[in-house]
């Protein structure tokens, strides 16, 4: 459990905690964190219009000296882990997740259709599940990627690849190299011995745990 | 039943869908359980092109909803062998077993789950479109099989050509590339040759 703190309103003192927990659904959803989300006026109106995705954009929660008008609504979406306190909306603003300079007041309603660069435009946490289905073996390159795609593909460890077995895929590859099945780094074996099992005595009691991708 | 839901897209054009169809978007279905009185649902954020890629999507997936992402046993009574005679038997233990033994289910559901990869082995900027449009309208099949498409173009690419796909930039600096590989420096196989 991850609780972070957020100082809404000096003057109120409310502050609202974040909670995570690992749901249970573990297909694709990854944590679902739950973060208040302050209301601006204008936001007040678009959450009458549509339910969920109510078209608010990344606020930075950094100055909580500016007082910031009623409501705290809790709404599903993700945040980052990191340093920074990013509050974000689950979908419907597809605007990065900017470190930039939009005030909270302020809804940016960037159109994204003149965008190309296509991952960065994602909301982190669908970005997030892209990066659940990639292979471990890619991991270590998409962490230099770029720095949204680092911080993606953090939480993505966190939370997905921490728990999941690594698909080895190494039998499908050329064996060029001439490793093959053996370990490498393995001692060299000058006398093999023999097995006095015989593979007919153990039919009955063996099973196949791996089977190749041969007889898939 | 025959009820149909009316959609407006952002360029303004409307389409008519069954109810079984457009309900797959949870956001949709929210929307319309208002009460809407002119029955129109405009979706702003949704082209008129991609919105009908969204409903191809869900037209097939209308008997099958949640096949991907809660592995969804198909009802008895939408089983494309029985068609509707399985009366009554619509406990979900019944029909959990029924689609376990059902040949004609698992059938159907291989075919979907073919027809699905198809759907996503499109160009890029399509699947984009599609993860957005799936996101803003919380339909979790083709959000699982847009994240799919998109996780395809990823996998087992290296770096240059991943940015040369997505249009990345590298933003970071050579100092901070070395810390980054320090840290997860144990991601690395040791045994990768």
């Amino acid at each position: 459990m991850i609780y972070l703190g957020l100082v809404v309103n000096k003057d109120s003192g409310r502050s609202l905690y974040l909670k995570s927990y690992i749901s249970s659904s573990w297909l694709l959803f990854p944590r679902r964190v739950y973060i208040a989300r302050i209301e601006t006026k204008m936001s007040a109106r678009d959450s009458q219009e549509a339910e969920s995705p109510s078209p608010v954009c990344s606020n930075y929660l950094g100055s909580a000296e500016e007082s910031i008008p009623a409501g705290v609504k809790f709404v599903r979406s993700t945040s980052t882990l990191g340093r920074k306190r990013v509050v974000l909306s689950k979908s419907a603003d597809f605007s990065p997740h900017c470190g930039s300079s939009s005030s909270p007041k302020k809804l940016c309603r960037r159109s994204t259709m003149e965008r190309s660069n296509h991952l960065e435009a994602l909301p982190l946490d669908v970005l997030v599940k892209i990066l659940c289905k990639v292979d471990h073996s890619d991991l270590s390159q998409l962490l230099l990627l770029s720095k949204t795609l680092s911080q993606a593909t953090s939480i993505a460890k966190e939370m997905h690849f921490a728990f999941a077995t690594p698909i080895s895929n190494r039998v499908s590859k050329e064996d060029a190299d001439g490793h093959e099945e053996e370990a490498p780094n393995a001692p060299i074996r000058h006398r093999v011995t023999r097995s006095r099992l015989s593979a007919l005595s153990l039919s009955s009691i063996t099973a196949v745990l791996f089977p190749s991708r041969v007889d898939q | 039943m025959g009820k149909t839901i009316k959609l407006i897209s952002g360029d303004g054009e409307m389409f008519e869908v069954e109810e079984a169809v457009a309900f797959q978007s949870n956001i949709i279905k929210s929307l319309a359980d208002e009460d809407n009185a002119d029955d129109c649902i405009p979706l702003p954020r949704v082209d008129s092109q991609i919105l009908s890629k969204v409903l191809e999507f869900c037209r097939k997936h209308a008997n099958s909803p949640s096949v991907h992402t809660k592995f969804a046993a198909i009802p008895s009574e939408l089983c494309p062998k029985h068609d509707g005679s399985a009366a009554g038997a619509s406990s979900s233990e019944s029909s959990s077993a029924h689609s376990e033994t059902c040949r004609a289910c698992y059938d159907a559901v291989m075919k979907l789950v073919q027809w699905d990869l198809e759907f996503v082995k499109v160009d890029l900027d399509l699947i984009h479109h599609l993860l957005k449009a799936a996101n803003y309208l919380d339909i979790e099949d083709l959000m699982f099989m847009a994240v799919e498409g998109a996780a395809n173009a990823i996998r087992g690419n290296n770096p240059e050509e991943i940015r040369k796909l997505f249009d990345l930039e590298n933003d970071f600096t050579p100092e901070e590339e070395k810390e980054i590989l320090k840290e997860y420096s144990w991601l690395d196989d040791p045994f990768e040759p």
